[in-house]
């Protein structure tokens, strides 16, 4: 995802209804505020349908009201509003759960995940394979096992402070290398 | 929150690993939805939780495509990739090899044929219910790929026991690289369906696990 700085004139074109700036804005947004509300909404239709709801209500508003004073808060805006949404989603639930979908629980996988590229795999392939085999281990109790942090921290003698180092180094390493990928392929 | 505060705080760490309060993860994303660098860290989190899923999720679901070449082992030139480890009746598998043009024996030769096998994933038996390995008929293999971290720089010995005790197969292999799976090709006839195994794994002084599973039917 390509690095985004809203101003008056990117709101601009959202308003006016630019195809390009509409999509940007949708691509923009929309991992955001998967990553948001799937820990919040169990059911991936639920998701998708506050996120849609969310989309449209910004963009509604921004032209009922000509704009927002200050454009470079488009993002607290977006959430703000998925926010309200959300709270919606939340009492109508409470009021009257058999009209909405059901939420199922238990799922491991969320279904709202896309899978990530290929490249994209193939890289932290490689970075499980150079960092310690300790520290490859623990990202795949984490993330694949899904096991508890404090079982994690117990079975291989670190600290939750360790987990968020070795997170943090991880994400370096990726960011460098999904970088340097997109370098060479610029260059070619 | 601000960034300053976000990054001091270790924020998409945190929110990665699920440890912030509710009020705690709201301001976080009423920050990340307005911050470049913060959103950015919060996808990169995103893609290397998914990316390690899938690295780990196609490993014990992938067929043995490219099995790798064992020394001495001529027979299985067409392996490639994981490292394989074969029983201790590789050796008379060989033997068998070389009497081929004598001797016709058309269940081994079977056996031998071009194959896919699927490695089942074998966990430790502190992780649950041993899992069922499906086992064919007559000549021919099954695979398990025992979930093990072994240090890379020595041989992985492993054992496969039967309920009573009894040994079934055994051998040592070359560990494997670091989030490479060891898979173990056994024939079919070294096991009886309906039994339990466990594979006991070691390196050097280091006990890597027992690994129990049922031998069941295709």
């Amino acid at each position: 995802m390509e690095r985004q700085t809203f101003d008056s004139e990117y709101v601009r074109r959202l308003i006016d209804g630019d195809h390009e700036t509409e999509r940007n804005f949708v691509d923009y947004f929309d991992e955001l505020l998967t990553l948001k509300l799937r820990s919040r909404l169990r059911s991936p239709e639920l998701v998708q349908d506050v996120k849609q709801e969310t989309f449209l209500r910004v963009l509604n508003t921004l032209r009922q009201r000509g704009g927002l004073e200050n454009a470079a808060s488009l993002g607290a805006f977006v959430n703000a509003v998925s926010n309200n949404i959300l709270f919606e989603t939340y009492r109508a639930q409470a009021k009257a759960p058999a009209e909405l979908p059901e939420d199922v629980g238990g799922n491991d996988e969320h279904p709202v995940d896309t899978l990530i590229s290929q490249e994209r795999t193939e890289q932290v392939r490689k970075l499980l394979s150079d960092i310690p085999a300790k520290d490859s281990r623990i990202l795949k109790m984490l993330f694949y096992e899904q096991r508890d942090k404090d079982e994690v921290c117990r079975t291989l003698g670190v600290d939750r402070g360790y987990l968020r180092v070795l997170i943090h180094r991880a994400k370096s390493k990726l960011r460098d290398a999904l970088q340097k990928k997109a370098e060479i392929a610029g260059r070619s | 929150m601000n960034h300053r505060e976000s990054v001091d705080s270790q924020a998409a760490e945190r929110y990665l690993l699920d440890e912030m309060s509710e009020i705690e993860r709201h301001q976080f994303e009423d920050h990340y939805f307005s911050c470049i660098e913060c959103s950015e860290d919060v996808r990169l989190g995103s893609t290397l939780e998914r990316g390690v899923r899938e690295v780990f999720a196609n490993q014990h679901t992938a067929p043995v495509r490219e099995p790798v070449p064992r020394p001495g082992f001529g027979w299985f030139d067409w392996l490639r990739g994981p490292a394989l480890a074969l029983g201790s009746v590789a050796a008379l598998m060989a033997c068998v090899v070389g009497y081929q043009s004598l001797v016709l024996i058309p269940g081994m030769r079977q056996g031998l044929s071009a194959q896919a096998i699927e490695p089942v994933g074998l966990r430790s038996v502190s992780r649950g219910s041993e899992p069922v390995v499906a086992v064919g008929e007559g000549a021919g293999f099954f695979a398990v790929a025992p979930d093990i971290d072994p240090a890379p720089d020595s041989d992985v010995s492993w054992v496969v026991r039967s309920a009573s005790g009894a040994q079934v197969a055994s051998s040592t292999a070359k560990a494997p690289a670091p989030g490479r799976p060891l898979i173990l090709l056994l024939p079919n006839r070294s096991v009886k369906k309906g039994e339990r195994y466990v594979i006991h794994l070691t390196q050097q002084d280091r006990n890597l696990g027992d690994f129990p599973f049922l031998a069941g039917s295709k």
